[in-house]
């Protein structure tokens, strides 16, 4: 019986603030009609946004999957003075405000910033253009491949590493052939959950970003530049297509998962 | 390819304690040793000193004459198996033993058909035929040992260290196991140092023993050198049954705090000291005493023996005395086959001829 109702909450639960809102985005998208809803993806500021995204993603993934592996690694294989607090700021991203990261990047590279000026003179302007937006989403996403990395590295142990450097290999053959793909479920996830969030960012871009439609506006900030501007359609459209956007690497994920797991790798 | 060990120092990243304190130890080519202590004795620590695993403060390590200091783990060319396999759990088992192969530089990486050879000729050797395809979390315990084994024998290293390699198997295939390793070691003629806490496995695979505690080889001997003229108690503890029976020495006599236990010469200064003797040493001595001793239990010659003096019971397996009944009314005990210890050492005694004077490490054969 308590079974019954502790699912049944959790259904319901699930249902309004999951689902809900995921149907609604696209009843709303689809209220005047499928052709309605297409319209919106011939405005090339739409495609222009998405596009940004895509770009804005790919990089930041690459970058902190890089990144991500190398602390990992680090953190989980050596003790050092200051190891501590090394993990406490690399997880700052997650506790902090995105719009405080956005600010804090403005601070530095804003034309009143540090080097701000300096850098638009020499014609590499890097706030209200596609750079900071690229270093405000590393900022936010910069913890998630470190955190789904380091506890599965800490797990599988150092003797694996041990045995294939007796056996001959060195460092990036052991990171390559023994370390990554020992944890590459956690690397896969960790990589999964940065490029949903990456493409979610809204606050941490809305800083850096000036909002200039066609040049500096991602897929969230467009929904915001059309809600605002009485596009209901055009905005809900958009916001279907990110949803469906993120529920596609969640998916991928899941499938994944399933794979390793019916070829019993998930020990 | 023998191994040599010249006062190794390593002491702990966490607390600068030693873990390996002074140890010297050779070991021949072709041999097989055994190091053999509890646990924390720094067995596990030393055999990664020698692999190159863990860095050394002090002392040097030599693979056939040559020190290997400086020499990277990755080119020392030692096969080690670990305690719990370390197998590459995302690899066939195929792929597991010709990891060493197929990562080499180009120019010395032997072709393809070459090391599925190689990796068919150690399957095979391993009776491990035909499943080169599986995973390792598809095999029984047994088969994974063997896996770690033939992938740390298909780089042909010159030395083979194996740390607890049997702790996580169970009894019937640990014996199976183990006559099979030692099988190995003659054909392939490998040079092979074993870590072990398990007296028996070091008795029944090595032929030289060294026995550590506390980070230091308390001594080096066959197991039998090791059983017969322990360095000192706790060799002789860890080598055996012991029966320890305190007393003091009192103008050159060894006298027992229990009663009717018969005095014997001891030549040491007057003070406290403890007996340690094997069961099978005791001798009871009938119509010699006024205690009584009661045979629980007999096997062949041997009985199991409640010896009773005033409220104190001993309890000891050893020779039933000629034509004794079950139960020996005012007996005493005979005990100066047994050794005196004052402390971590012996007292020497000379008139017996029993016991030899205490050496800190007598060599093996």
């Amino acid at each position: 019986m308590a079974r019954f109702i502790f699912a049944s909450a959790v259904y319901l639960l699930i249902g309004l603030i999951v689902i809900l809102p995921v149907v609604l985005v696209f009843v709303m998208a689809f209220s005047h009609g499928l052709a309605t809803a297409l319209a919106t993806f011939a405005d090339p500021d739409a495609l222009s946004a998405i596009r940004l995204t895509v770009i804005m993603t790919v990089l930041t993934v690459a970058i902190n999957t890089v990144f991500g592996v190398m602390a990992a690694w680090t953190l989980s294989r050596f003790r050092f003075p200051g190891r501590g607090a090394l993990i406490v700021l690399i997880e700052l991203p997650l506790s902090v405000s995105p719009v405080v990261g956005g600010l804090v990047w403005l601070l530095v590279f804003g034309t009143q910033g540090w080097w701000g000026a300096a850098l638009e003179r020499w014609g590499y302007p890097v706030m209200f253009a596609p750079p900071g937006i690229l270093l405000a989403t590393v900022f936010v996403t910069f913890p998630y491949v470190t955190r789904t990395l380091m506890p599965v590295m800490i797990h599988n142990g150092r003797e694996g590493e041990d045995a294939a450097v007796l056996l001959g290999a060195g460092l990036w053959q052991i990171l390559w052939h023994v370390t990554l793909p020992g944890a590459r479920l956690a690397l896969l996830s960790g990589v999964l959950l940065t490029t949903a969030r990456a493409m979610g960012e809204f606050g941490a871009v809305s800083v850096v970003s000036g909002h200039i439609p066609g040049l500096t506006e991602t897929i969230p900030l467009h929904i915001e530049t059309l809600y605002n501007g009485y596009q209901t359609v055009a905005a809900f459209t958009m916001a279907g297509l990110l949803a469906i956007m993120a529920m596609l690497v969640v998916t991928a994920r899941t499938l994944i998962e399933r794979r390793a797991g019916a070829r019993g790798l998930i020990a | 390819m023998s191994v040599h060990l010249d006062h190794i120092i390593r002491v702990s990243p966490q607390n600068g304690r030693p873990i390996v304190n002074d140890v010297s130890l050779t070991v021949e080519d072709g041999s097989f040793t055994a190091l053999v202590g509890p646990s924390g004795a720094g067995k596990t620590s030393l055999l990664r000193v020698i692999a190159g695993l863990d860095g050394h403060q002090g002392g040097t390590v030599s693979i056939d004459g040559a020190r290997v200091d400086n020499v990277n783990a990755r080119d020392r060319n030692i096969g080690f198996v670990f305690q719990h396999y370390a197998l590459f759990a995302h690899m066939t088992v195929a792929a597991n033993i010709g990891f060493g192969l197929s990562i080499r530089p180009r120019r010395s990486r032997p072709g393809r058909a070459e090391i599925e050879r190689r990796v068919a000729e150690l399957l095979e050797l391993m009776q491990l035929s035909g499943m080169g395809s599986r995973y390792p979390h598809e095999l029984s315990g047994g088969q994974r040992q063997r896996v770690a084994l033939a992938r740390a024998l298909a780089t042909e290293p010159r030395v083979l260290l194996l740390d607890e390699p049997f702790g996580a198997l169970d009894p019937v295939v640990r014996r199976q196991i183990r006559g099979w390793l030692r099988d190995l070691h003659e054909r392939l003629g490998l040079t092979t140092i074993l870590v072990t806490h398990d007296r028996q496995e070091a008795t029944e695979l090595a032929d030289t023993i060294a026995l550590m505690r506390h980070g230091r080889v308390v001594q080096t001997g066959t197991a039998q050198q090791l059983e017969d003229t322990p360095a000192d108690p706790f060799v002789m503890e860890f080598t055996g049954d012991v029966i320890r029976i305190p007393g003091r020495i009192d103008r050159g006599l060894f006298v027992a705090d229990m009663p009717d236990i018969r005095a014997f010469a001891a030549n040491a200064a007057d003070g406290r000291g403890e007996v340690l003797i094997r069961p099978a040493d005791i001798r009871l001595l009938p119509d010699a005493g006024s205690a009584m001793a009661w045979l629980r239990q007999t096997r062949g010659m041997i009985g199991t023996y409640d010896f009773t003096t005033g409220t104190q019971t001993l309890r000891f397996e050893t020779v039933i005395p000629a034509g004794a009944a079950p139960i020996i009314v005012n007996c005493a005990l005979d005990i100066s086959a047994g050794r005196i210890a004052q402390g971590d050492g012996w007292i020497e005694r000379q008139e017996t001829g029993v016991a030899q004077p205490a050496t800190p490490q007598s060599t093996g054969p």
